[in-house]
């Protein structure tokens, strides 16, 4: 019997279901048939678990750099392949068996049980992780199951058939078959015809009523066709050329550092059933979105591990969804779990304001940062961001002839000689003692929370929010800077805009990741075009949070109440739902792709520069139309328009604008360009 | 607006193709203000886009003629190392 060859799994699957009341039973090859895998070369999925390997020894004393493991596996798993052969029908290896030798050469020590245990989990979460059942199969299986056909999955590879068996349960196929048997279970295998042979003994099969589906002509067709199992082998092009991609940007990248991004993102893409037509949003978040967020967590995690810092904090509301990368990503990038614990930090500039008053007082500093925001006028707005109450204020505010209403913005054209009055009041002893004494109970019960999250248990910590001027940094420092057992801040934000004056302090550091104001990066300052479609993409689905309160021995979270406000905020916040399933979904194949292509952020930084110029300072006019939010709520700006013309940005423009101005976005990015300059 | 898959039927991605790439690619060899290192390269984004856009139907064709083509190549390797032992005996 000669073995059928389809070119196409979809013709292959539809000759098998149109045949199938021929036969009892269905086997089928695993990898290259049922699944396929995301990279072009099973060998790169050992690439991270030699690096894993590698640090291992490194903690242990011993230097054996990455391409060292990996040769070394090489050399062990061959003298095992060569052993098996002496004694059986097929040069095979046994996974735990050989990497058993190997870890103990190479951590020099015996009982290698844990470390082999701990090493055999990353490399199947990796193989899990790059393995994508094929959808042709998955229908053909259902049909298969549905007609009462039994299956079974056959496979010559080192991992035992427990260890496959998991690959399947994570790709959904395991419900669908009886067994699966590896060629490493007896190191008797398909290619040999040894394994037909076992198989047929052990689950009693009759050849006749039996048909193999594989991709090897030798091992799936010529070897059970000799058996008299009717065997069909997929031999298709388009896989080969779908494999060709990958293949081609890990080449390039190693020539130029620009492809890197490229080989991730070509390694995150989805393929088969995954691969559904999605939204504008989703797609957006999947493939703009996704790849910066999760290179700005990745580098967030390399600066922990860096510092030694003992826990990490997101803020609300921008930190929920980086905190759910942090989840999803960190796992894999980082086998060996050396990372603090990370949590969720309900914090906002409004709730904060007041209680970093609450022992040095509203500094001028602090005050001015109310009349950053264009709609913000007067001492009403400083009382409204501060929560301070007006009236035991108002004495003081007459004795330097100002009233509540008195513009202080430059926006709002603000007399010099009242923002100079402004001053003289903040150095107003009395006034300041008056500012404390209103926004003590608020610090208190700031500080209650802070011990409920162990906050005060680390010498340092790390702090995390999208950006811009750091303000809630510097107001959570302020709040706790008169505690001994405050620990040291590091603030890590998305963009770190500058702008305003920061109070840099050795104790209370800010660093930027796609943008810091502190070094020239005009690429990276093109964020600034568009910081509200970053913000929106971030901010949970939760009220904002208004006030820290007493509540006996203990505290309360105050949160927005629903208003008008709220509900639009609820509106945009279900627009954007799918573009952060699209964000979620990137996270989830991130960590693996970057493990795999041995990302180096800063290789990987030109691919976000790039992709942040397209989408940013280039972008199309349906996806400004598409990506502009429909509402953005600022609970520290005031509801009045500035007095002053704030000039339109680029993501403002109008569709007609944006679609019929000539060299708007050229225009727009030379102009950025003069103002960093100057800068 | 219709929905799209993330990948086209080239692979590539979807509102984030090599044609944009391109695009900005040759404005920024005008404007040479942005940070890209060395950025793609004309050599490599041509390949890129090759592979992407025109070699599929290649890759199709060439499969069915896999075993003769890795036959040819196996004898023409070995030819070569005949020929260079014989080059020095």
């Amino acid at each position: 019997m000669k073995a059928n060859t389809f070119f196409t799994a979809e013709s292959l699957c539809h000759t098998v279901e149109r045949r199938l009341d021929e036969w009892d039973v269905l086997t089928l090859d695993v990898f290259d048939t049922v699944l396929i895998r995301r990279v072009h070369d099973p060998e790169v999925i050992k690439r991270p678990v030699a690096a894993y390997v590698s640090q291992m020894a490194a903690m242990r004393g011993r230097a054996w750099p990455l391409e060292k493991v990996l040769e070394f596996r090489r050399r062990v798993e061959a003298v095992h392949r060569r052993r098996a052969g002496r004694a059986g029908p097929d040069f095979e290896a046994r996974y735990p068996d050989f990497m058993r030798d190997v870890l103990r050469r190479i951590l020099d020590q015996e009982d290698v049980e844990g470390e082999l245990r701990r090493v055999t989990e990353y490399e199947l979460e990796l193989e899990a992780a790059m393995a994508v059942p094929r959808a042709a199969f998955v229908r053909l299986l259902k049909t298969a199951r549905a007609r009462g056909k039994r299956i079974l999955f056959l496979t010559d590879i080192y991992l035992p058939s427990d260890y496959v068996r998991r690959i399947l349960e994570a790709a959904g196929l395991m419900s669908l078959a009886e067994a699966v048997v590896s060629s490493a279970d007896h190191l008797r295998a398909k290619a040999s015809g040894a394994m037909w042979q076992d198989v047929r003994a052990r689950f009693a099969l009759e050849p006749a009523r039996w048909c193999h589906i594989g991709d090897n002509p030798i091992s799936d067709g010529a070897r059970p066709a000799e058996l008299g199992i009717t065997a069909f082998v997929l031999r298709d092009g388009n896989e080969k050329w779908r494999k060709a991609l990958p293949r081609l940007y890990w080449h390039i990248s190693e020539l130029a550092h620009f492809w890197k991004g490229r080989l991730v993102q070509q390694l995150m893409l989805p393929l088969e059933d995954e691969n559904v037509p999605r939204d504008d949003l989703y797609r957006a978040g999947y493939t703009f979105f996704g790849p910066m967020l999760c290179a700005y967590v990745h580098w967030l995690a390399e600066q922990v591990r860096e510092r030694k810092i003992g826990r990490v904090y997101f803020f609300s509301r921008e930190g929920l969804l980086l905190h759910e990368i942090w989840k999803l990503i960190t796992p894999l990038l980082y086998p060996d779990g050396d990372l603090p614990p990370a949590h969720y930090l309900y914090v906002s500039r409004l709730a904060l304001a007041g209680p970093s008053c609450a022992y040095r007082g509203l500094q001028e500093d602090s005050a001015m940062i109310t009349f950053l925001p264009p709609q913000n006028r007067d001492f009403r707005d400083v009382c409204r961001v501060f929560n301070l109450t007006l009236e035991p204020l108002l004495p003081y505010l007459r004795r330097y002839r100002l009233e509540p209403d008195t513009p202080l913005s430059h926006w709002h054209h603000a007399r010099r000689k009242d923002q100079q009055r402004f001053r003289q009041l903040l150095k107003d002893v009395e006034f300041q003692e008056e500012v404390k004494r209103q926004t003590r109970a608020a610090n208190e019960a700031l500080q209650r929370y802070l011990q409920s999250e162990q906050f005060f248990e680390q010498e340092d910590v790390a702090v995390v929010d999208i950006g811009w001027l750091a303000t809630i940094q510097r107001f959570l420092f302020q709040a706790v800077d008169h505690r001994a057992d405050r620990p040291r801040f590091h603030g890590f934000l998305f963009a770190s805009a500058g702008g305003y004056p920061y109070p840099f302090h050795p104790d209370n550091s800010v660093q930027g990741f796609i943008y810091d104001h502190q070094r020239f990066d005009f690429t990276g300052s093109c964020i600034l075009f568009e910081q509200d479609v970053f913000e929106e993409t971030l901010r949970a689905p939760h009220a904002g949070l208004m006030a820290y309160e007493l509540d006996g021995d203990g505290f309360r979270l105050r949160f927005r109440e629903e208003d008008e406000f709220s509900l639009h905020e609820k509106r945009q916040s279900e627009h954007y739902a799918s573009l952060q399933q699209g964000v979620r979904d990137a996270a989830a194949r991130y960590a693996a792709a970057a493990a795999v292509a041995g990302l180096d952020l800063r290789q990987f930084r030109l691919w976000t520069n790039y992709l942040l110029l397209s989408r940013i300072a280039f972008p199309t006019t349906r996806e400004v139309l598409t990506l502009r939010h429909i509402h953005h709520l600022d609970d520290f700006s005031a509801r009045r328009a500035p007095m002053r013309k704030v000039s339109k940005k680029l993501w403002q423009r109008s569709a007609w604008e944006l679609r019929f101005i000539p060299f708007l976005r050229t225009f727009n990015l030379l102009k950025h360009a003069i103002i960093m300059l100057r800068r | 607006m219709a929905d799209k898959p993330i990948t086209n039927r080239f692979g590539d991605i979807e509102g984030n193709s090599l044609f944009r790439l391109f695009r900005l690619y040759v404005l920024f060899k005008c404007l040479p203000i942005v940070n890209i290192g060395a950025g793609p390269t004309l050599l490599f984004l041509v390949k890129a886009m090759v592979f992407h856009y025109i070699s599929r139907p290649v890759y199709r064709i060439a499969i069915r003629f896999e075993s003769p083509v890795a036959r040819f190549f196996e004898w023409r390797a070995a030819r070569r190392r005949t020929r260079t032992g014989q080059d020095v005996s």
